[in-house]
């Protein structure tokens, strides 16, 4: 082709198989939201940077993209849909409406993180706001593990962490100390983490305890074996119930601890997750939030989760999706031919319409694009492709529209 | 199977002792010729350029690597550092012709406007935002040292081992930042997913160079 528009870097317009079955995940998942009484949440494009900047970690801070909206406000492109959801709570709904049940599908934007180059990502997920009751954060793993095998990514796993429980662990630590140690993990730097322990006044007995309590990732065994080396191991207590509660739903083989796993999104204050499909591409994640709401003098709880819909979309291979027939409208009147159209659409049949003047050249464009049937309006004769056969419009009704 | 990624070049060789003092299979690697990947018992070892093995592992194509501290940070991408092997010790500096020593002195806006070749621009960048100094960075791929001398630089940020490269053309170390050597590392999803594999690894590697200290 002679012209070209081009992306900016980072951006990226998706079309075809994957297009597909990103609207297909997206219809799925939110409809499944929906049975489990989730609403459907439309958040705003933008977000005040005086509203956002000290909600979210420094490291996630300096990842937003900042613009200036066309009415003189100083924004940045909506780059988290927890904080979105918690906006529109705080303005629409009082707290006798609560809990709120909310579901999404759209975009986040950010500044790249090495060596990824995409400023916008797109997102589907749930958001359970001011929850009283304990169950929340079952019900909101259990969505995640239900949508997962929904789009049939059944091998897909589950991570939990508990952020709660590396604070109570870090509590008698100097604040100082305690707050480098939790970077060094968010961080992933074991190696700084433990030498920093290595330079920290501390008796033998809890150096060695708390060395060796993030290094323990594994199955759900993995709670009961720290839970032997803590003095409090109630601490744990969360993460047992929901792992408890997991297991006897089945899905015991699709959960992993990691007893080191933080967020650098800085607002998660219980247990948190990831989703990882079998081949080990991470999928999404969430967890619980409750911060969020107390800052705000509110004692109740928030969990939710987001998914990425271009790694479900790329996980589940969905069938290419060709018409069942082409008709050729060329013989016969435009109107003629849409009425004919819409009474295939009301029979929920997927159908393309062909204007194109050459008879023999749209049914050789029919059979290249994939479609099963050919019909000529006109002439109320039709042809199945597959074998090759001439039929009328009447017996191509009886046969492909019969079921 | 787990797949580890290895730098070639001047690493090659302590990376192959390590993994042999900790009794991984490592007969293949020190025969591999121009062979990119070794197949050795339950490990696949992929040798790649220093500057891919972040990338390599944070996309999933090795599960864990041994690669410096240096290249980690100057990729810029979140990897799981595991172990300080303690291997290939050296450490980012600043090194320039006697002279230019005094602009590091003192107030951090004498060094304002220095232009300084590097291979690291992200680490340089950092490094002297963090001085509160804003300079001129010239990225060069190679023989760095050559840089002031031909007028094209101030000064050079650089890995420095011995000192002897940057004596020969009459640099000296100005100002030394990151201690380097090589780190035994993971991606972060390996980490959460294969853990107890990874773990094995990890615990062997760490007891030779305990061993070794």
């Amino acid at each position: 082709m002679s012209f070209m528009i081009r992306d900016p870097r980072g951006c990226s317009n998706i079309g075809g198989a994957l297009a597909a079955n990103m609207e297909k995940c997206r219809s799925s998942l939110m409809h499944l939201f929906s049975l489990y009484g989730y609403h459907p949440f439309s958040p705003a494009e933008f977000q005040l940077i005086e509203d956002v900047w000290d909600k979210i970690s420094p490291s996630r801070a300096r990842r937003l993209i900042p613009v200036m909206s066309p009415l003189g406000e100083a924004c940045v492109l909506r780059g988290d849909l927890t904080l979105s959801a918690m906006a529109y709570l705080a303005v629409h709904h009082t707290q006798s409406e609560w809990p709120l049940r909310l579901s999404y599908a759209d975009r986040v934007f950010s500044v790249p993180a090495p060596p990824k180059g995409n400023l916008e990502e797109s997102q589907v997920g749930v958001e359970l706001i001011g929850c009283k009751e304990e169950g929340a954060d079952t019900e909101a793993a259990v969505l995640l593990l239900r949508a997962l095998d929904l789009l049939g990514i059944e091998n897909a796993v589950v991570v939990f962490g508990d952020v709660s429980f590396l604070s109570c662990l870090f509590a008698d630590l100097p604040a100082e100390l305690s707050a480098r140690l939790a970077d060094a993990l968010i961080e992933r730097c074991y190696t700084g983490y433990s030498a920093l322990l290595d330079g920290a006044s501390l008796p033998e007995e809890r150096r060695a305890l708390l060395k060796r309590l993030p290094m323990l990732k594994g199955g759900a065994s993995v709670i009961d074996e720290a839970a032997s080396l803590l003095d409090t191991p109630d601490v744990l207590k969360p993460l047992r119930r929901l792992c408890a509660e997991l297991s006897s739903l089945g899905y015991e083989g699709r959960m992993l601890i990691d007893l080191s796993f933080v967020r650098d999104l800085g607002y998660y204050s219980g247990v948190i997750y990831n989703a990882y499909s079998g081949d080990g591409t991470l999928l999404g994640g969430g967890g619980r939030y409750d911060g969020l709401l107390s800052d705000g003098g509110i004692g109740a709880k928030s969990v939710g989760f987001g998914l990425n819909l271009k790694e479900l979309a790329s996980q589940c291979a969905a069938p290419r999706q060709v018409p069942l027939v082409t008709l050729w409208c060329g013989g016969c009147r435009a109107s003629e031919a849409l009425r004919y159209a819409d009474a295939l659409s009301r029979k929920n049949v997927q159908f393309e319409l062909s204007w194109c003047g050459d008879k023999e050249e749209s049914r050789e464009s029919a059979r290249r694009r994939g479609s099963l049937w050919w019909a000529d309006l006109a002439s109320k004769s039709a042809f199945m492709f597959a074998c090759g056969r001439a039929a009328t419009l009447k017996e191509f009704e009886e046969e492909a529209l019969s079921c | 199977m787990l797949t580890f990624a290895l730098p070639t070049g001047r690493s090659f060789g302590e990376c192959v002792q390590i993994l042999e003092r900790s009794g991984l299979p490592v007969s293949g690697l020190k025969d591999a010729g121009r062979s990119l990947v070794v197949e050795e018992g339950a490990f696949r070892y992929i040798l790649s350029k220093p500057s891919d093995v972040p990338a390599m592992v944070y996309y999933g194509a090795a599960d864990v690597a041994i690669v410096g501290n240096d290249v980690i940070e100057e990729a810029g991408i979140a990897l799981a550092e595991l172990l300080d092997t303690g291997l290939g010790r050296c450490r980012m500096a600043v090194a320039g012709p006697p002279g230019i020593a005094e602009k590091f002195r003192g107030e951090a806006s004498r060094m304002m406007g220095l232009k300084v070749a590097t291979k690291y621009t992200r680490l340089a960048d950092k490094t002297f935002a963090c001085w509160g100094a804003q300079v001129k960075l010239l990225k060069l791929n190679g023989s760095v040292e050559l840089a002031p001398a031909l007028g094209l630089a101030d000064c050079i940020f650089d890995v420095v081992q011995t000192g002897r490269t940057l004596k020969a053309n009459g640099l000296t170390v100005i100002k030394e930042t990151l201690p380097v050597s090589l780190r035994l590392v993971a991606g972060i999803s390996s980490v959460q997913l294969r853990w107890n594999a990874i773990f094995g690894v990890v615990d062997a590697v760490s007891k030779a160079v305990e061993a070794e200290r």
